[in-house]
């Protein structure tokens, strides 16, 4: 059985030449590796037959099917250092276009420290650090699409 | 803040004369109200020590002229079927957005519900901090407290229920109005945007998971008004009163926080979310949208308030694209 350690070799030879599928398979095991191109969450595309969503919909509408087949990727190596997006959405480093950002490398902050606000469906949440320390690097351009667990910020814990 | 809560007046009388511009006999008034002609006398001389202005005819009887804001609180209590909801009236504020944040930090879970209305605010914003221009006493501008315990109800479903509120308390006091929600977040009649909703989801110390529902609604904004030529540069723009329809502030305050209430008490039920979808205007329609940093076009088969949007793309393809990041770039019309 494959181990967690040639899981991450698999899944860093995947980034490091860009590969969004590898499937490896020998006499004893099978293993099928996908990952998306970029951070933007993609379109999905949905299988027919339709099915109803909702009994009231009336509308003959579609559910949606997620595609599950993919492997998550680690979000770091270290996944301590990093203060992560908890959740789909637009990311905003300040809270209005001519604002300053939230922080900065070198910036201190403790867990209460509002960071970013991500918008998803219009809603504008504040994302804390959840941690002390100082901030390293941001990893994300303002407005840019953000998934669930994303790496945001690299930040050195206090 | 204004507050009339260390006096006493006729709240019902107040609700009367707002309702019924015309002058009423002072005999119509007490048999309305079951009580002495007498006391009607004395509570329109309290309602005028508030700052109520009236007109007097001497066969036709009384019209209140304007009420001022001091009769809001008390007036907005009076209608709310929720008890001991905290409410503060402001004449000017920066922004009620923040002032509702100000009362949950220092008020915590017992803020929630607590609605906060201005005349006229000096910072008001919309979504990402984008200036909302306002005229003093032309809009309703108005937000309110919601702390959730967990993370059990999103801001997401809070945008569904307070687009539907807005829009049928609009109905309501203008039921010639066919009122729409444009997805997500803003309201629309004709194609022109009448109000906005915003709302900010934060988590307070103790890990309560807070969120600031706010609302504007133009109501007196006339073509002409500087707030609406500025305002008019992003997008087309109407009013209650463009719209011919003459409705009072206090009274749609008051029937948007009813609905507010009565929709969160029924957001699960799968008659509000088939009306929410009927009141969208994207449904069905032919539409250019950003998913991302793609561009996707095509017509919109279904909508889900937490899922997003459901897309036969123009190549034939079915897409389901995540609300989180779809926004709705252009609407070319019925497909």
């Amino acid at each position: 059985m494959i181990d967690q350690d040639q899981l991450k070799e698999l899944i860093k030879l995947m980034v490091d030449n860009e590969l969004t599928e590898l499937d490896l398979q020998d006499e004893s095991q099978c293993v099928s590796l996908k990952r998306q191109g970029s951070a933007v969450p993609q379109p999905v595309y949905v299988q027919p037959p339709p099915a109803v969503m909702g009994a009231e919909s009336g509308s003959g509408a579609i559910t949606p099917q997620l595609d599950t087949t993919s492997v998550g990727m680690p979000s770091t190596e270290d996944p301590q250092a990093a203060i992560e997006s908890p959740m789909v959405g637009t990311f905003y480093a300040a809270a209005t276009p001519e604002a300053q950002p939230f922080v900065k490398p070198g910036d201190q902050v403790d867990p209460d420290t509002v960071v970013c606000i991500i918008e998803a469906m219009k809603v504008f949440n504040e994302i804390k650090a959840e941690v002390s320390g100082t901030i390293d690097k941001v990893l994300i351009d303002n407005g840019q699409a953000v998934e669930f667990g994303q790496p945001l910020f690299t930040i050195q814990p206090a | 803040m204004l507050d009339s809560s260390d006096t006493n007046f006729n709240v019902a009388l107040l609700d009367l004369l707002i309702r019924h511009q015309e002058y009423q006999t002072y005999d119509s008034l007490a048999s309305k109200l079951v009580c002495p002609v007498q006391l009607i006398c004395n509570d329109i001389d309290g309602l005028g020590a508030l700052g109520c202005r009236f007109e007097f005819h001497p066969q036709a009887g009384v019209r209140l002229v304007d009420y001022g804001l001091n009769t809001w609180s008390d007036y907005l209590r009076w209608r709310d079927e929720q008890p001991g909801r905290h409410i503060e009236i402001y004449e000017q504020t920066s922004s009620t957005q923040d002032v509702v944040r100000r009362l949950i930090h220092s008020r915590g879970r017992s803020a929630d519900g607590a609605v906060v209305i201005a005349n006229d605010q000096t910072c008001g914003r919309g979504r990402l901090g984008r200036k909302w221009i306002s005229l003093p006493g032309c809009s309703l501008l108005m937000s309110m407290a919601r702390v959730m315990p967990g993370s059990s109800l999103g801001g997401d479903h809070l945008i569904l229920i307070t687009a539907m509120s807005v829009a049928r308390a609009v109905e309501k006091l203008a039921p010639d109005l066919d009122v729409k929600i444009k997805w997500p977040n803003d309201i629309h009649v004709g194609g022109h945007k009448l109000a906005g909703i915003l709302v900010e989801q934060f988590v307070v110390e103790n890990g309560l998971v807070c969120a600031v529902v706010g609302v504007g609604v133009n109501v007196e904004l006339e073509a002409g008004d500087v707030s609406f030529e500025l305002l008019r540069l992003e997008q087309p723009l109407t009013s209650l009163k463009m719209l011919g329809q003459n409705v009072d502030r206090l009274l749609l305050a008051a029937e948007i926080i009813a609905q507010a209430e009565m929709i969160f008490q029924r957001r699960d039920d799968p008659r509000v979310l088939a009306e929410w979808k009927n009141r969208n205007t994207i449904l069905g329609q032919s539409v250019a949208l950003k998913c991302g940093e793609y561009d996707v076009s095509g017509q919109v088969v279904d909508l889900d308030p937490l899922q997003g949007l459901i897309v036969r793309s123009d190549d034939g393809s079915m897409l389901h694209l995540p609300g989180q990041t779809t926004t709705v770039v252009a609407i070319h019309g019925s497909a």
